[in-house]
């Protein structure tokens, strides 16, 4: 008995080959999933339009030009200006880092805090996972939106304050998933057996408990992210979170709002694409993500 | 009902208030969050005669220890006492009761919508799995899922009122000019009809059709993708080869069989997004000038009249909460399964 557990212990120890074909395994299966690749393809285009923002556009995206409002899109301002003057892709195109980067500090915040408080309350059980679970169902208990906009209007407008508040109606989700992954691990023979031959928790976390975490948590914060662009939107849309002239996409609805009842659509209409084509991009890689995970659809091929 | 589900039942309840006075918690948090003086945000700008404000003071406990004033906060709460509108100068609560009504209309029927074009599409998708029609809804219910809805809004009334000319004007529950129905339930839709007047519900419905399809559709999206990968995975089973064999038809295998069983997960998702639309439709709201709590919630905001803002908010999680709950409970009705968890 006891030495069929060491060799247990021994042979889930030293499954590092076999973890590799699995990788590789994966990302073939990854490959052939058009639909997520397709994700993939329009978040790369999105990251190095970001990244490229200042040498690419061909406007300053905050400088005013009286002389050229309001313009339709044609030839030197392929998607128009808005009402002062400023050219809309460059617009746009800088508007991409701001929301890429809330997305990824909110998402990255929440995921941070509240997977590693999900599983020490999954881990360690009783009181502590009683009091850190009813706190993340007091926070699931208000509409993300609604949370987000209450925690943001009382800390006042910023692009911190409303990466702040998303980040805290998102933690719970994380808190969720940590707790329920480790629950599903922490019973198994291989880390009964870990424990019996001595292994100190902190090693039990970090070998055997994080691994299963961690691929329901990215699945989460892939499709995460898409919403959080979402609520950013929002957010700004009213007039939280970017302030004018930063050129958020939300923002950038909100002003040219007005402008659709004199029939100027282009405003307002293209950093909604925009909008709408990253979020596109995440969920589908997001699903994608999902479906190579699923061990179920490993079973199949 | 079995004696687990009525142990299900309880414990769901017995965590109910204590969600409840969470949300408070939370609400009352935010409250000292705001910069300033509480009283002068309870109070707004009527908060210049000290005797006023030393009985506010003293109301809400202000001047005692914090969890002292948590105690006076939740027993104003209880007594509908939210504080003071600084824009329209009336009690919150007078001011949320008035708006609600129009709320739970919009939120009723774009649960409708959710429903008659959700069901239907998932059906379709998970039983024609793989097909040109199975592709197409999918991708429409990506797309729902993946826009700003005030964005779509903004463009229906843009393409639909400004340019064609053919959706109602974007001007709330009626136009400007329309004469509403006498006041009885707050509902125009079952006000109108109370007065007898069927012209002025048919344009009371017309003008709830556009918010209330731009509402439904990020819901229509969940629900088509969750009924969709049920469906598929249902019309697997053994049971549902037994029908085919039987002989019934597709309608019956599809609708009554496989549906039935399909259901269930989507039942909570279906709740969610009933509770949701009371509060995730601030912005739809704000799009269409809809005179509900959504709207009152963030021209608060703008305003910095932050009593609405944290009343509003009590509001929503509430309902939002007590839905969520009689949703589980549907649930432990349709699934036997859940009750042992």
């Amino acid at each position: 008995m006891r030495s069929s557990i060491r060799e247990f212990a021994i042979s889930s120890a030293s499954r590092q080959p076999e973890r590799v074909a699995v990788g590789r395994l994966l990302v073939r299966r990854f490959r052939r999933n058009r639909l997520s690749m397709l994700g993939l393809a329009i978040l790369l285009v999105w990251i190095v339009l970001a990244l490229a923002a200042p040498l690419i556009s061909p406007y300053d995206p905050v400088e005013v030009h009286l002389d050229a409002r309001m313009l339709p899109p044609a030839r030197g301002h392929w998607l128009g200006t808005d009402f002062y003057g400023r050219d809309i892709l460059s617009r746009i195109l800088h508007g991409a880092r701001y929301d890429l980067l809330i997305a990824l500090f909110a998402v990255g915040v929440a995921a941070g805090v509240g997977a590693p408080l999900g599983i020490l309350a999954g881990y360690v059980g009783g009181r502590l996972d009683d009091l850190i679970m009813r706190v993340m169902d007091i926070i699931i208990a208000f509409p993300g939106l609604v949370l987000a906009m209450a925690l943001a209007s009382v800390l006042g407008p910023g692009l911190e304050k409303a990466i702040l508040a998303l980040a805290v109606v998102g933690v719970a989700g994380y808190a969720r998933i940590g707790r329920a992954s480790t629950l599903s691990v922490r019973e198994e023979t291989y880390v009964e057996a870990a424990q019996a031959l001595g292994a100190s928790d902190a090693g039990i976390l970090a070998k055997h408990i994080a691994p299963n975490v961690i691929s329901p948590v990215v699945v989460r914060a892939t499709l995460g992210m898409g919403f959080t662009v979402l609520l950013a939107a929002s957010l700004s849309f009213i007039g939280l979170g970017a302030q004018p002239p930063t050129p958020e996409w939300g923002a950038m609805i909100n002003e040219g709002r007005n402008q659709l009842i004199t029939g100027r659509w282009w405003v307002s209409t293209f950093p909604g694409l925009a909008i709408m084509s990253l979020v596109l991009g995440f969920n589908l890689l997001g699903d994608g993500i999902r479906d190579v995970l699923d061990p179920r659809g490993i079973v199949r091929m | 009902m079995s004696v687990s589900v009525w142990r299900f039942v309880l414990r769901r309840l017995l965590s109910l208030p204590f969600i409840l006075v969470g949300i408070t918690v939370v609400t009352f948090a935010l409250m000292h969050l705001v910069p300033g003086d509480p009283v002068r945000l309870l109070l707004g700008e009527a908060a210049t005669d000290e005797r006023i404000l030393r009985a506010m003071r003293q109301q809400w406990g202000l001047d005692r220890p914090v969890y002292i004033q948590y105690v006076h906060y939740l027993r104003n709460l209880a007594r509908g006492e939210m504080g003071r509108s600084i824009r329209s100068g009336r009690p919150v609560a007078h001011d949320l009761a008035r708006y609600l009504p129009a709320t739970v209309e919009l939120g009723t029927l774009s649960f409708l919508i959710t429903l008659v074009l959700g069901i239907p599409l998932g059906v379709l998708s998970g039983a024609r799995a793989n097909t040109a029609a199975d592709h197409a809804s999918r991708l429409a219910s990506l797309l729902f899922l993946s826009m700003p809805s005030f964005w779509f809004g903004l463009i229906l009334v843009y393409v639909g009122y400004y340019q064609l000319g053919i959706l109602p004007t974007p001007t709330g529950r009626l136009g400007i000019s329309v004469v509403p129905p006498p006041d009885v339930t707050g509902f125009y839709l079952v006000d109108s009809l109370l007065a007898g007047d069927l012209a002025l519900w048919a344009r009371v419905l017309w003008h709830l059709l556009p918010p209330a399809f731009v509402l439904s559709l990020a819901s229509v999206g969940l629900v088509v993708r969750l009924l969709r990968s049920s469906m598929v995975e249902i019309l697997n089973q053994d049971y549902v080869r037994t029908a085919w064999a039987k002989g019934l038809p597709p309608r019956g295998v599809f609708y009554v069989h496989a549906l039935r069983n399909a259901l269930i997960p989507t039942v909570t998702v279906l709740g969610i997004q009933f509770g949701g639309l009371f509060g995730g439709n601030v912005l739809i709201e704000t799009v269409f000038a809809w005179p509900g709590v959504g709207l009152y919630f963030v021209e608060s905001i703008q305003w910095l009249d932050y009593a609405p803002v944290l009343g509003a908010t009590v509001l929503i999680a509430t309902a939002f909460v007590t839905v969520n709950f009689l949703v589980d409970l549907t649930y432990a009705v349709l699934d036997p399964r859940i009750r042992y968890q």
